[in-house]
């Protein structure tokens, strides 16, 4: 994985991170949280999704924690929150909206993961040094 | 014998399957060509340079004479501080980890060496050149970019390979 590891390979982690994030919660009514709220539907199908959620969000916050740690996770979370801060300064983002406050903090939880999903393998790029949990499938 | 055709193998686990089934292990890398290892040196040697004098050099171009030179804090100051803050913890883990205290003072020997030499060849003035902080920002930048290229050499040479617990 850490051999072909490209810019669109950490664009694919980032979109299935923001994805799962949003499918769980967002402001505009159709979201995971909502469904189970409203209970229409068949309830295997929501068990179904919430188990398929559940493994997302133990598989992303496993890499994160693994690769950041806590200082790596801490300063990813400081750069996104400045440049919302950035976005916000120059009108780009409004946030007196309460919709767009949760929308914009989702985003940065989602791209803290998405980055934390791809760092190890971004470090093998620059560095040459494995994770620990990469060693399994790097070369024989 | 296996139940699975070949052609699915593929598909599921990759690399060659003969007709028999049985899996053919491939290399996963391949030593790169002996160039590239030259070009990911000059890659972090410029890269450790330009982090350290774009956060701070004496000529006020740079983001501490940007800081301090300003009415007020801004966003994007912010922004740059935090990706300079993150480059710089990110260079210095790569190479405290591929280097070692051992390595790291080897590296130095090697440039004070270096500097001698030039000293030597009357190239350059020992007393006024280390009062510049300019050479000493040079020094410490190209231990750093020794140490992240260190662990590709350390590959090649020996085979051996540099493998990180959790952070930090």
């Amino acid at each position: 994985m850490t051999h072909h590891f490209t810019a669109i390979s950490m664009l694919l982690r980032w979109l299935v991170a923001l994805f799962g994030v949003f499918a769980t919660y967002n402001p505009s009514g159709y979201s995971y949280y909502h469904w189970v709220h409203d209970g229409s539907g068949l309830v295997s199908l929501r068990v179904l999704a919430g188990v398929a959620l559940l493994i997302f969000y133990v598989v992303y916050l496993r890499a994160t924690v693994r690769s950041l740690g806590p200082i790596g996770i801490g300063l990813t979370f400081a750069l996104f929150g400045s440049i919302a801060w950035l976005l916000t300064q120059w009108h780009m983002v409004s946030l007196s909206q309460p919709d767009n406050q949760s929308v914009v903090s989702l985003a940065i939880a989602a791209s803290v993961l998405g980055v934390g999903m791809s760092w190890s393998a971004i470090r093998y790029r620059i560095s040459g040094q494995y994770d620990s949990e990469d060693v399994g499938t790097g070369p024989i | 014998m296996s139940l699975v055709p070949a052609s699915l193998q593929r598909l599921m686990f990759g690399g060659r399957v003969t007709r028999r089934g049985a899996r053919v292990i491939q290399r996963v890398s391949p030593d790169p060509p002996r160039l590239s290892y030259l070009w990911q040196f000059i890659r972090g040697l410029l890269f450790t340079q330009f982090l350290l004098f774009a956060t701070w050099n004496n000529s006020g171009y740079s983001y501490v004479g940007w800081v301090t030179g300003a009415a007020h804090f801004t966003a994007l100051m912010a922004v740059a501080g935090i990706a300079l803050l993150i480059a710089h913890v990110v260079v210095i883990r790569i190479a405290y980890v591929a280097l070692g205290y051992a390595g790291i003072l080897g590296a130095s020997g090697l440039l004070a060496a270096l500097t001698l030499i030039v000293w030597q060849l009357d190239l350059i003035d020992l007393n006024e050149v280390t009062h510049h902080v300019a050479f000493w920002l040079i020094i410490v930048a190209s231990i750093e970019s020794i140490g992240v290229s260190w662990a590709r050499y350390q590959m090649r040479l020996s085979g051996e390979r540099d493998v990180l617990k959790s952070p930090p």
